[in-house]
């Protein structure tokens, strides 16, 4: 069992294994010898496709995407999921539904009035024409989640800080917040997982190239180079690829405590 | 009271979405004709400010194709700053085939356009549908360029007054060739094919020896799309294609059946890759230049780059399906008058947003006489010395045949006609798909191609 | 205490920003398109109302029923297979020694963090029918015959689709089941012990049943995940060959952009928010005890 739990995780690991490994070969050897350790090692696609796509910009707008998100949207979504599990209002299911309805919309569908929409807004060429309709996009699986998280949560944290004199809002930011982090890194894992990777909005949105993320970056990369040079695709990869994997070494040990704080699952 | 005061901003919020919501979903007219209102009025103010600031103009090009990309990268780029030292260029790259076509659709629909843009025929004609092209006549009317162009139906009006597109002119050269390995012929010992059963038989020896006999780009039905369904009706009967260019016939005319059963029929003979309808433009021509493939089925757009990646390399015409047609009489070319760079109609500086687009053509032609040693209807004075024999023989070849027809998808298709051809083609490409079928779904799209 | 939480005020400072938000940008695009859905229209202009002949003209094409039924198997494929595949990987984990364990967990998660590009170019890769991975590895078993051209094969391409797409998110999906698993009480564990049940009993008989929430969590999720599924498709065959690995958003996307018919893709997508409705109906109905909330 264990050797077969040990091949699985390998598999996992393959598409690691596979961008290295043609990343180091030359345009030819990748169609003779796919899979196998480049016979003769070239470094210089990586110089190469740095050269050919400006990372530097396009890592800074990925960044700026996927941070803009999350704040704005565990932000705004927290309170929400808060105000559903604790306030009185007489219209709540309906609005619970209302928002669940953002979980079946896909964004392709709403592209061309989103475009017009951004353009009238004044948002058109900045990053907030992007984060906005993100966060929206977002909203919906981030305030299920987290008020499935506050339902959970035993009311009697807040009926002590009520006693102590604190207003409704101080009860939240001071005592609310803190407790919940574990639920809100977990949110933040998954937002910057869909932000960061995120391709279609950003493609028709996201039109200048000041403004442009990785991922479209990437592919305007591969289409450039004809989508036949496999070993700078490769290299190109591995180097968009990198952040989202160093963000995930470093933060392995508190994303899975995340997860397993049940933040999600309750 | 709150709920008083919350049910007020509820409502405000409804009343302004919905306000905000007539006015972009209404139909386009008030769309088109606000930007251009607006156009109009801040054109002043640029010009007035034109020495102290630069002007922004944005380009949208393709990003897929080596020629399109040296062309910017190289050509415009490089001459901008002389040219226009006053305007700073943003420069969009729309990727290629569907993605450019959609990223340029929605841009169409939202009325917010590049200053100037390349585009091909079916995609150009959505978007002078739409009136979000710039009418260059007045600009293209007395200038240089209008002078240089060598075929004056380029730089001359439509039948409304108007020219929307400017282009070099080197489009009506561009033929589709088969090309293919003489070494890899001479090892096989079979030689180069003048009819489609020769065709056919070269195949099935090429096959059997465990080559790839004919690379053609599948993804999207590609090469199918752009020559192949249109050459193999000229195969058989060119007056058919002609008349299909002209909206005189139809796709039930049974020489189309004919053609699309020969396309079948190199289908089964395992003429094309494994997996053919997956392959995309980079890796066919992968194939073909690193000898995997001893035919590639491509236009003369790629001879120079064909050239030095193959030594061996040699073109016929394509094989002719009946012995009353010549191949070496036939041509099937690509030019299409709405093919080239066009302007936004709600350019903010329209004058510079034409030239800028005239300026571009130029370049291309620059780029296809001294990078590619072809030549354009623009002239720009350079006299293309060196031509290879290859390319030597091909403009002979061209020169001489006399019946010349334009490509039917560059030149009269539509938007959904071409999709629609491009889902069938990739379904004829699977072996699986009888030209019957494919003929029933193209033909009532065909019927309203021309509305 | 119920006074504060009755505060209208801070009911619409906590509430009002999100909804706000949601409102403009996801479900306001919405109410153009179902109008749309009703118009001849290509996108920029409308060329009239026609009533409900674009929903007619969907509902009769046989490319939308196929749409339809690839999205249904890759929501059958992810239902029946990868999430207990998913359930079973957590199980494992479970009883692995630490190390093991902890080389798992940390390795289970890397395709979900990559982006689609990179891992459906990897598949695209291993299907190559002529010197991808797995016909490589066919034609080295000596099962030359079943070394198919996987991508653009009628037969094959949907399947080799929805495993590229399930296998990213089965590593993701059985850590969270192990999350769930974790959160049981050991002392369950050590009454079954005693009446010595073994880890295949145990398992059904104490902890699938207490992971009923986590199941049903992940069930909606992927069920949803599925029913929107694009991305993947979009790169690994843009549909094809022809028509006939579209899902029901590729369709919708190739008919608005690609055919630059917006009145059906309109149509499509209203039909699609109904479906998706539908479902999430039907798990309330028959899978769920305690009401999902939608």
């Amino acid at each position: 069992m264990n050797t077969l739990m040990i091949l699985m995780g390998i598999s996992f690991l393959f598409p690691m294994y596979w961008m290295l490994n043609i990343s180091f070969k030359t345009k030819s050897e990748v169609y003779n010898n796919p899979f196998g350790l480049p016979e003769q090692w070239v470094f210089n696609n990586y110089g190469d496709a740095l050269e050919k796509f400006n990372f530097p910009r396009y890592l800074a707008n990925s960044v700026i995407y996927s941070v803009g998100t999350i704040i704005i949207t565990v932000f705004f979504g927290s309170m929400l999921a808060y105000c559903f599990s604790r306030m009185d209002w007489k219209r709540k299911n309906l609005a619970l539904s209302y928002i669940s309805m953002g979980l079946i919309i896909p964004s392709q569908v709403v592209i061309i009035p989103l475009l017009i929409m951004t353009r009238d807004l004044g948002l058109k060429g900045t990053h907030m024409g992007l984060i906005l309709p993100y966060s929206a996009f977002a909203l919906s699986s981030c305030v299920l989640m987290l008020y499935a998280f506050f339902r959970s949560l035993p009311r009697e944290l807040e009926e002590a800080a009520c006693i102590d004199g604190c207003s409704i809002y101080q009860t939240y930011f001071r005592i609310i917040m803190p407790i919940i982090k574990p639920a809100i890194a977990t949110q933040c894992v998954l937002i910057f997982m869909n932000t960061y990777n995120e391709f279609f909005l950003a493609f028709i949105l996201g039109a200048e190239d000041k403004i442009r993320p990785l991922t479209v970056g990437l592919l305007n990369f591969f289409v450039s180079i004809g989508v036949s040079h496999w070993g700078q695709i490769g290299a190109a990869m591995i180097i968009t690829s990198l952040p989202t994997i160093l963000v995930y070494i470093i933060g392995n040990e508190q994303i899975e405590n995340a997860l397993t704080a049940g933040a999600i699952l309750k | 009271m709150n709920r008083l005061s919350k049910l007020i901003v509820l409502a405000v919020t409804i009343v302004m979405l919905i306000s905000l919501f007539a006015c972009t979903a209404a139909p386009s007219t008030p769309d088109t004709s606000k930007p251009a209102d607006t156009g109009s009025s801040t054109a002043d103010k640029p010009a007035d400010q034109k020495p102290a600031e630069k002007v922004k103009i944005k380009f949208l090009s393709l990003s897929s194709d080596e020629n399109r990309n040296r062309i910017r990268e190289d050509y415009i780029k490089v001459n901008v700053g002389k040219e226009f030292p006053n305007v700073e260029v943003e420069y969009d790259l729309g990727g290629g085939g569907q993605d450019y076509a959609n990223k340029l659709k929605a841009y169409n629909a939202s009325g917010d356009m590049p200053d100037v843009w390349f585009s091909e025929q079916n995609l150009s004609t959505v978007v002078i549908a739409a009136g979000n092209a710039l009418d260059l006549y007045p600009y293209v009317k007395d200038s240089d360029f209008a002078r240089k162009i060598k075929m004056k139906d380029l730089v001359s009006p439509d039948k409304d007054g108007k020219l929307y597109c400017v282009q070099p002119g080197a489009d009506q050269y561009f033929t589709p060739r088969l090309w293919y390995h003489k070494d890899i012929f001479a090892q096989n010992n079979v030689e180069p094919p003048k009819t489609f059963d020769e065709l056919v038989s070269v195949c099935e020896t090429l096959k059997s020896s465990g080559i790839v006999p004919m690379s053609i780009v599948g993804k999207d039905g590609w090469t199918p799309n752009l020559h192949m369904v249109q050459t193999m009706i000229m195969a058989e009967d060119p007056q058919v294609a002609i008349d299909l260019v002209n909206n005189k016939t139809d796709f039930s005319n049974p020489v189309v059946k004919n053609a699309l059963g020969r396309i079948q029929k190199l289908v089964q003979v395992g003429a094309f890759a494994d997996g053919v309808t997956n392959i995309d433009y980079g890796p066919a021509m992968e194939m073909f230049t690193s000898n995997r493939s001893a035919m590639l089925a491509m236009f003369t757009w790629e001879l120079g780059n064909l050239e030095s990646a193959c030594p061996d390399l040699d073109f016929v015409p394509w094989p002719s399906a009946s012995a009353s047609v010549d191949p070496n009489n036939v041509i099937q070319y690509w030019g299409a008058p709405l093919s080239g760079y066009l302007a936004a109609a709600n350019s903010k500086n329209p004058e510079i947003a034409a030239k800028f687009a005239m300026f571009c053509a130029v370049q291309d032609a620059l780029y296809y006489n001294i990078e590619q040693k072809a030549p354009t209807m623009y002239d720009t004075g350079i006299e293309i010395e060196g031509v290879s024999p290859l390319m030597q023989k091909n403009l002979d070849q061209f020169d001489a045949a006399e019946i010349k027809v334009p490509s039917m998808w560059a030149a009269t298709f539509n938007a959904k006609m071409s999709a629609e051809f491009a889902t069938e083609n990739s379904k004829l490409l699977t072996g699986q798909y009888s030209p019957d079928d494919w003929i029933s779904v193209i033909n009532p799209v065909w019927a309203e191609n021309f509305d | 205490m119920n006074k504060l939480y009755g505060n209208k005020l801070a009911i619409f400072i906590f509430a009002f920003p999100a909804l706000l938000l949601f409102t403009v940008f996801v479900i306001y695009p919405i109410f153009p398109e179902v109008l749309i859905s009703f118009q001849k229209n290509d996108g920029f202009r409308n060329m009239g109302y026609v009533g409900l002949k674009n929903y007619i003209d969907v509902l009769k094409n046989d490319t939308f029923w196929r749409a339809n039924l690839n999205t249904f198997v890759i929501v059958l494929l992810s239902t029946f297979v990868a999430l207990p595949v998913s359930l079973i990987l957590a199980l494992v984990m479970d009883r692995l020694s630490e190390p093991i364990r902890r080389f798992f967990k940390a390795s289970s998660v890397l395709p979900a963090v990559l982006s689609v590009t990179v891992i459906a170019q990897m598949w695209i890769a291993i299907y190559e029918p002529m010197w991808g991975l797995l016909n490589s590895i066919l034609r080295a078993l000596g099962l030359d015959s079943l070394a198919l051209a996987w991508l653009a094969d009628s037969r094959t391409v949907v399947p080799a689709i929805a495993v590229a797409f399930l296998w990213q998110y089965l590593g993701l999906n059985a850590l969270l089941f192990y999350t769930g698993i974790k959160a049981i009480p050991k002392t369950y564990y050590e009454a079954a012990l005693i009446d010595g049940a073994g880890f295949i009993k145990s398992s059904i008989k104490i902890t699938i049943p207490l992971l009923q929430d986590v199941t049903k969590y992940l069930l909606v999720l992927s069920i949803l995940g599925c029913m929107a599924q694009f991305a993947h498709v979009r790169i690994m065959t843009a549909g094809g060959p022809g028509d006939i690995s579209r899902t029901v958003i590729y369709h919708l996307y190739y008919r608005a952009f690609s055919a630059s018919d917006f009145g059906q893709g309109c149509a499509i997508a209203i039909l699609f928010v109904i479906e998706c409705l539908v479902l999430t109906f039907l798990i309330n109905k028959f899978v769920a005890r305690e009401k999902i909330e939608f």
